[in-house]
């Protein structure tokens, strides 16, 4: 890599006539990666479809479609980020779209798309739209602005968790709106944005520390509470601890991201520990959550079915997996969110399973690692509270479906169905991609 | 164009096509993480993360990395948690991932309890071995056999090395995960037969080889549906009991078999006055009597006594005046130490190991202090402290069977009983305490098993007791026969041993000898 291939800070490289060897190189192994990825996730489809035309006579070419959908968007993808291998972090985007694409397959498998137009459907295209449209809106420098629309964004959130409380009707024991629409989704990459701002003002006022643990000044910690307590407030509201304990996570992973202490996540475990103590104690629904995940075995067809089945699928699985299409992931109650891992399991078996583990830890990684620029205290914060909602909610509903924690009710990032959750997941990792991007 | 691709995929090159598109798919998956994953030519410059930001990457990392582990504990070694290979049997719907229970096989390979249709156990002796079998239900737990080789019917292995071998198993093949059957030393025959032969009295049998310590029925009534624990039989007196090894009953004269060992042992052997007006020990106020001085006195008779005997005829005849006699002269050490020998206060662990294990509960003699002597007087009789189950008695039957050895009983056929033997008595001892027996069966109270070509020792036994009428015994063995035979019957509050349980025995011993478990010396000759 040159040195003058670097030094074109403010116009992005490829925009001008020069076309250089290190950026065709770039370019080069970028397509070639997409095209690997693209071709996995479309015999995966394939294996489905042609498995699928063996015993279900409704099969007709139309449930190709989004397959064909999936291939035009990896296709404007590549088209319009051909030329950005020298400034931006590419690899997020591959990653994510490799697994949406997987999340696809595994959701065609499970029998999403059968509709004439449904809303998963459709939800593909939105997010790719989304994150592409803020990759481009937002690169180049522009994710700076993003700090002075934060209080925006921070009305936008509180209003879209409000209208869930005010227009929302119960659909297993959550919130949703019409067509199970969940507008809280949104509010995570608003509120990463929203504290990333906060900090990036009140950053150095947080700082403060004692033995490594950070005391903040009082100052700072009202004007953070007086911030953070409504967000906590209707998201216990509308019932959502997940949601509660997944942004308490991005507040925590954002702190420690923009004070460089890590002793807030000392603070926030302890926290979580004594809140899941209050509620153990408590007789409801966190304690019901807490015993099912201490001994599942002391219910077994009752409180502890779903983590059973959930392990029984993994066990079928083994380590090559039943093959897509041939195992019998519907025994897992509600897999196509929460238990999609479940499913993942068992057909895909433990290697795979460990390569997706390993990408949703890449893409955690590399938002966290990222560039590291000058003047970026905003960027920083962003950056981290950005990477901290993606993985944070990857790790919740993860370690819920191995027990190595308690159900949460979080869906995985881009694997599990559902519209809104998919678009807003796109639009965080196009955000974290433009604010990553080399050029501010 | 659709059409064609249908009947393709209806046709017979499907499974082949379908192999064809789940491999490219695995290994296009491989191939394209691998490329995500492998640092390539990085391009974007990058500056020195802050030391919270890499704390977090770290973090994050180190939790999909734990992730993959809880993960592994269910997909790879989920055979070895015996929950949830339960949980799988039962509530697993995936034809390819049945795991099918293992079958408790009896020592012919006869079938005690198999998996039938739709994973429904099936018990073919029902009843019969309902208590040493036991049961596996979802709401009353297990019990006996199923729960003591749990481990190895729901297909966990029980070593790491073949834990081992069976990960390797995963890794080449997708054999489903079978349990292994289980073979125990029990004659599906004999059990069916001693059960019945009860016919529903309360009371138990214990029959076993005394050379190796197989045990060949272990039957206990009133007994109750394995298929069905939850239900409790009407009007059974404890019919989830196991009496055969639960069960703690005064032994009565049963005992005298063990006393009469230990003292020919150490040679203490004298001709003692046995007078109708019994025997009593200064301080006492009741003297301890034979039962024939209370049957003729009910018949208005008087008794004479037996007059001067010594301790084959006291065995015979089985007289108490004798035997408390015999206890004064009997070292409280050495007592205690021949109980302790008998393995009498032991719980025998029958099949498995760890807290599952299938056990008889330990019997109960006290061990006496120096100044407790008179207490062995109520003791050499069998009544007083003194709690034994049934297979406490088969077991001090099998010492004079065997040449004076203990082997220790087991329901285990793998299990090698050589280091478990061991020496009580002398073999000559033995020998003389089985002369007494087998005389008290030709011309004593056990009469009525006398069979022809069977040489049957036995002692029978009639155990006072506070719940009502005596307990029955009658505890023998057939020395005539390859192996010996032990079998040993209780009836609960039946009276006379020589009544109820003898003829049990009896019964007991001619089907072993009919269907070949003990064949006669004539014969083997």
């Amino acid at each position: 890599m040159s040195r003058a291939a670097r030094k074109s800070p403010s116009a992005p490289a490829g925009r001008g006539t020069g076309f250089s060897a290190v950026e065709a190189a770039g370019a080069g192994a970028f397509a070639a990666r997409m095209l690997v990825s693209w071709l996995a996730v479309a015999l995966g489809y394939c294996a489905v479809f042609a498995g699928r035309l063996a015993w279900d006579a409704t099969t007709a070419p139309r449930d190709l479609a989004p397959l064909g959908i999936y291939t035009a968007c990896v296709a404007a993808e590549m088209l319009l980020l051909r030329r950005r291998a020298l400034d931006t972090d590419l690899r997020i985007f591959e990653i994510v779209t490799f697994l949406v694409g997987v999340g696809m397959d595994v959701q065609f498998r499970m029998g999403a798309f059968s509709g004439a137009m449904s809303g998963a459907k459709l939800a593909l295209p939105g997010g790719f739209a989304a994150m592409l449209a803020s990759y481009a809106l937002f690169c180049g420098g522009r994710w700076r602005h993003l700090e002075r629309l934060s209080p925006l964004c921070y009305l936008l959130s509180l209003a879209a968790m409000a209208s869930l409380l005010v227009f929302g009707r119960r659909f297993r024991g959550g919130l949703y709106l019409p067509g199970n629409v969940n507008p809280t989704e949104i509010a995570k990459p608003l509120l990463a944005v929203t504290l990333a701002a906060f900090l990036a003002r009140h950053g150095d006022g947080m700082r403060r520390a004692f033995l490594g643990l950070p005391f903040p000044k009082p100052r700072s910690l009202a004007w953070l509470a007086a911030l953070w307590l409504p967000v906590m407030a209707l998201a216990m509201a509308v019932r959502d601890l997940g949601l509660a304990l997944l942004l308490c996570m991005t507040l925590a992973a954002t702190l420690a991201a923009s004070t460089r202490r890590g002793g807030w996540l000392l603070w926030f475990a302890g926290g979580i520990c004594a809140a899941g103590w209050i509620g153990w104690r408590l007789p409801g629904h966190v304690h019901a959550r807490l015993a099912a995940w201490i001994d599942p075995f002391a219910d077994p067809t009752g409180s502890g079915w779903q983590l059973l089945q959930s392990f029984s699928a993994m066990f079928a699985g083994g380590i090559w997996g039943a093959g897509i299409g041939a195992g019998l992931p519907v025994e897992v109650p509600i897999v196509a969110t929460d238990f999609i891992y479940a499913a993942l399991a068992e057909e895909l078996g433990a290697v795979l399973c460990i390569l997706v583990l390993a990408l949703y830890a890449a893409l955690a990684v590399r938002g966290f690692m990222g560039a590291d620029r000058p003047g970026g205290k905003f960027g920083q914060a962003l950056a981290a509270g950005l990477s901290a909602v993606l993985a944070s909610q990857a790790l919740l509903n993860l370690a819920g479906v191995v027990k190595a924690l308690p159900l949460t009710g979080v869906v995985l990032p881009f694997l599990s169905q559902g519209g809104s959750g998919l678009v807003s997941m796109m639009l965080a990792a196009g955000l974290l991609a433009a604010v990553e991007s080399d050029n501010g | 164009m659709f059409e064609t691709l249908r009947e393709w995929m209806a046709g017979p090159m499907a499974g082949k096509t379908m192999l064809f598109l789940r491999g490219s798919f695995f290994i296009c998956f491989a191939v394209a993480s691998a490329l995500l994953l492998l640092p390539g030519r990085d391009t974007l410059r990058r500056g020195a993360a802050g030391s919270g930001r890499r704390l977090l990457a770290l973090v994050s990392a180190l939790g999909f990395l734990a992730i993959a582990g809880f993960q592994m504990r269910w997909q790879i070694f989920g055979a070895t948690n015996p929950d949830l290979m339960r949980f799988v049997r039962r509530h697993n719907a995936r034809p390819g991932v049945d795991v099918r229970r293992g079958s408790i096989l009896d020592r012919n390979g006869s079938v005690l309890a198999i998996d039938g249709e739709g994973g429904v156990r099936r018990q073919p002796l029902g009843a019969a071995a309902a208590h040493v079998v036991g049961y596996i239900d979802p709401m009353a737990g297990f019990a006996g056999l199923e729960k003591a080789a749990d481990a190895a019917l729901s297909g966990v292995a029980t070593s790491p090395m073949a834990e081992l071998g069976r990960m390797g198993k995963g890794i080449v093949s997708t054999k489903p995960v079978e349990g292994g059957d289980v073979r125990v030393t029990l004659d599906a025959r004999l059990q069916r037969f001693a059960y019945g032969a009860l016919e529903g009295r309360r009371g138990a049998v214990v029959a076993l080889n005394p050379d190796t310590g197989e045990i060949y029925a272990l039957a206990s009534a009133p007994s109750f549906d394995p298929l069905h624990p939850n239900e409790r039989p009407a009007g059974a007196d404890a019919p989830f009991l196991n009496r055969a090894l639960q069960g703690r009953y005064p032994p009565g004269s049963t005992f005298k078999v063990a006393m009469a060992l230990m003292a020919a042992d150490m040679r203490i052997a004298p001709v003692l006055d046995c007078p109708a007006s019994g025997y009593r020990a200064e301080g006492e106020s009741r003297p301890i009597r034979d039962s024939e001085y209370y049957i003729y006195k009910r018949e208005g008779r008087q008794w004479r006594g037996f007059g001067k005997i010594g301790l084959h005829d006291a065995l015979v005849h089985s007289s108490n005046v004798y035997f408390a006699q015999l206890a004064r002269r009997i070292p409280v050490d050495s007592f205690n130490g021949y109980v302790s020998l008998f393995g009498i206060n032991e719980g025998q662990t029958l099949f498995g190991d760890g807290k599952a294990a299938l056990r008889a509960s330990p019997g109960s003699v006290p061990v006496l202090g120096a100044r407790e002597a008179k207490a062995m007087m109520q003791l050499a009789i069998g009544q007083g402290r003194m709690m034994v189950s049934p297979l406490n008695v088969a077991m001090w039957t099998a010492v004079a069977a065997n040449g004076g050895v203990s082997v220790a009983p087991t329901l285990d056929p793998s299990l090698p009983q050589i280091g478990s033997r061991h020496r009580v008595v002398s073999r000559t001892t033995a020998g003389n305490v089985a002369v007494m027996m087998r005389d008290a069966v030709k011309s004593g109270t056990g009469r009525g098993a006398d069979i022809p070509g069977l040489e049957v020792c036995g002692k029978t036994g009639t155990a006072q007791n506070p719940r009502g009428a005596d307990h029955a015994w009658f505890t023998c063995f057939s020395s005539a026969t390859e192996p010996r035979l032990v079998v040993t019957v209780l009836v609960e509050n039946a009276g006379y041993g020589s009544r109820s349980a003898v003829p049990i025995a009896r019964k007991i011993l001619e089907e072993a000898v009919r269907i070949g478990l003990a064949r006669t010396k004539e014969v083997a000759k």
